[in-house]
């Protein structure tokens, strides 16, 4: 049996899921209600009017309340002298290893909405693929950044 | 070697016909449209018929040779310096140890001047090749090969740079050739690519096209009164264009993999194949990143398998990028002796760790769970003809079976191999210290039995490339899972 990372994203990541899912809910409530008025104004079947409030409250549900608290419980990490450890998913969880020296190199970004709650995104680039450690606190991803690489200058070996 | 050189003159030809074919249809359009427009005068006919065509032409050409003579390359301070553009200057600079591969092809055209195409690719990934010397003499690209073999060796050992042209000419001669397909192998090849199922596609393609030209509707009107009832015939036409299109397919893969061979050199596998465009891929062997083994279903009958090398440059032979084949068409029990010869320190495996038997139930049902919505819609319109979808779950339920007996992975020291198959098989090699990244997961219901899946990157052109196995035992996983971490 292996262990899981250390370390987990901050919990700002939970508001800002939720954000992301009260804004795609907004939406379709949007949508819910103009095609509720035509219903209204044509006559169309009114089942079509709960269909569209039981999708509504099930968006909210799935995507406010559910994904963003199973997603942060499961997401974790930990940057190691030699490799980087990433576990993250919902209904399938991933781990994967990253060796230090297979890191080309590190990124942060920040989106509005990130930089609203002093948040940011590191993403880890190989070779051939990308990673991303989604809503760190802003000073642990810029720390995170110049350790992954510091570490990954040390560690040299042929490609 | 740093006097600045340009290429054969024939070049100019090339490049006038290549800006013609796309500029063909506006000059025909032109054609058309202005001789229709004019008001009859014999001046006006004149000009659109025959002015203004050949005033494009002449302007091409005058382009071409402007383009052709602002192309130049040199090779200097271990770089090839590339400067090209004729209104806008564009110049390029690519240092040697940054080239991944050069290969080099020769088109008819070239073949009638004795001249090859040099195609030089880097890592970065555009998808198309950093350089492209579109006519240079055979004698010429040699010399830049052997500048950037030099330049390579210069830069990573230093001490070693008094070697000269007795070394040169030493590493020139120590060819050999591992691997060559008969006439019989290549026509085998050819009748079991799925290259015939592309061509079958175009000409489908193609005849739809001429839904606009032809008449269609008055030919059927007649056909109806002549064929009556044969249907037959009509099925028959349809064969006999299967059957002619695959001929097609046969014939292009056999020209395309003529003459094909394996060269192993000091530093590089050669790859070359081809009748009418020759064509030389260098792999450099350090640059392997890994090598894939397919069989595909009809191939996996006889024994056969394609071996591909996963290379870190963009460029590929066929299909992927980054995947160059080297043996299209081998029998199964021989790669093993062939890769000793050429690459030997992959080892080939006979056997392999298998997926658990509680994972046997999970590879059926995966086929046919994509099944169920299309073969349900499938029965609600057609009814009774729509119950004949259900035997795709069978066969889907074999292929899974097929997935499970196959499926499985081993580790070997610092090698690390991972099969799976659905219809084609696949089986992939790769080092520890080339693998990117490894990814292990499961999902819940894998949790319930214990099991998970594992998945490896490799660098390869444009992304990444790797194989997978699915439904591993628990333990084995944690097992590659800790055989790859550094922890």
């Amino acid at each position: 049996m292996i262990g899981e990372p250390n370390n987990r994203i901050s919990k700002g990541a939970l508001t800002v899921w939720r954000i992301h899912g009260i804004i795609g809910s907004v939406i379709t409530l949007i949508i819910s209600f103009t095609l509720g008025t035509l219903c209204f104004l044509f006559d169309w079947p009114v089942w079509i009017v709960y269909g569209l409030a039981v999708l509504f409250i099930l968006e909210v549900y799935y995507f406010v309340l559910f994904r963003p608290k199973l997603r942060w419980l499961r997401w974790r990490y930990e940057v190691r002298e030699q490799e980087i450890e990433i576990q993250h998913g919902l209904f399938v969880v991933r781990k994967t290893l990253i060796p230090m020296i297979r890191v080309q190199h590190v990124d942060n970004t920040q989106g509005p909405i990130l930089k609203k709650f002093g948040l940011a995104t590191v993403t880890i680039s190989t070779a051939a693929t990308q990673h991303e450690i989604p809503a760190l606190e802003e000073v642990e991803a810029e720390e995170l950044r110049h350790v992954i690489s510091r570490l990954a200058r040390v560690a040299d070996e042929d490609v | 070697m740093s006097e600045k050189k340009r290429l054969h003159p024939i070049t100019i030809v090339t490049n006038t016909f290549s800006t013609l074919k796309d500029a063909i249809f506006p000059i025909i359009l032109t054609v058309i449209v202005g001789g229709g427009k004019s008001d009859g005068s014999f001046f006006w006919d004149l000009f659109f018929v025959l002015i203004l065509p050949l005033i494009v032409m002449v302007l091409l050409i005058v382009f071409g040779v402007i383009s052709w003579m602002r192309f130049n390359y040199r090779l200097e301070e271990q770089e090839i310096r590339i400067e090209h553009g004729v209104f806008i200057r564009k110049k390029r600079y690519i240092p040697c140890e940054r080239i991944q591969s050069i290969s080099t092809t020769e088109g008819m055209l070239q073949r009638l001047f004795g001249l090859v195409k040099l195609t030089i690719e880097t890592a970065g990934g555009s998808g198309e090749a950093e350089a492209v010397l579109a006519a240079i003499s055979k004698h010429e690209a040699n010399e830049i090969q052997l500048y950037i073999k030099h330049a390579k060796e210069q830069i990573s050992e230093t001490e070693e740079a008094n070697e000269d042209v007795a070394e040169r000419t030493n590493v020139l001669e120590q060819k050999n050739i591992v691997f060559r397909m008969s006439f019989k192998e290549i026509f085998i090849l050819a009748i079991s690519s799925g290259g015939a199922l592309g061509v079958i596609a175009a000409v489908f393609a193609f005849c739809s096209h001429f839904d606009e030209l032809v008449p269609y509707e008055r030919l059927y009107d007649r056909l109806e009164t002549i064929v009556a009832n044969g249907v037959i015939i009509a099925i028959f036409m349809g064969l006999l264009v299967i059957l002619f299109a695959y001929c097609i397919a046969i014939i292009r893969t056999m020209i395309k993999y003529a003459y094909f061979s394996v060269e192993k050199t000091a530093e590089n596998l050669v790859v070359s194949h081809g009748l009418l465009e020759k064509q030389n891929i260098n792999v450099p062997l350090n640059r392997i990143q890994g090598i894939i083994i397919e069989e595909s279903i009809i191939r996996k009958l006889f024994g056969l398998a394609t071996v591909s090398v996963i290379n870190a440059g963009s460029f590929s032979n066929e299909g992927e990028s980054g995947k160059i084949i080297i043996f299209p068409l081998i029998k199964t029990n021989k790669i093993a002796a062939v890769m000793e010869a050429c690459l030997s320190e992959y080892q080939i495996e006979e056997s392999f760790a298998k997926v658990p038997a509680r994972a046997k139930s999970r590879y059926i049902l995966r086929p046919m769970i994509p099944l169920v919505i299309p073969v349900g819609v499938g029965i609600y319109f057609l009814h009774q003809w729509g119950l004949l979808l259900l035997l795709s779950f069978p066969l889907a339920a074999y292929f899974g079976y097929l997935g499970y007996l196959y499926a499985g992975w081993n580790i070997n020291q610092q090698q690390l191999v991972l099969r799976s198959r659905f219809i084609n098989a696949k089986t992939v090699y790769m080092f520890k210290n080339r693998i990117q990244s490894l990814e292990i997961s499961s999902n819940f219901l894998q949790d319930r039995k214990r099991l998970g899946s594992v998945s490896a990157t490799v660098m390869s052109g444009l992304g990444g490339a790797g194989g997978e196995t699915v439904d591993i035992d628990r333990e084995e996983l944690f097992f590659i899972y800790s055989w790859y971490s550094r922890n």
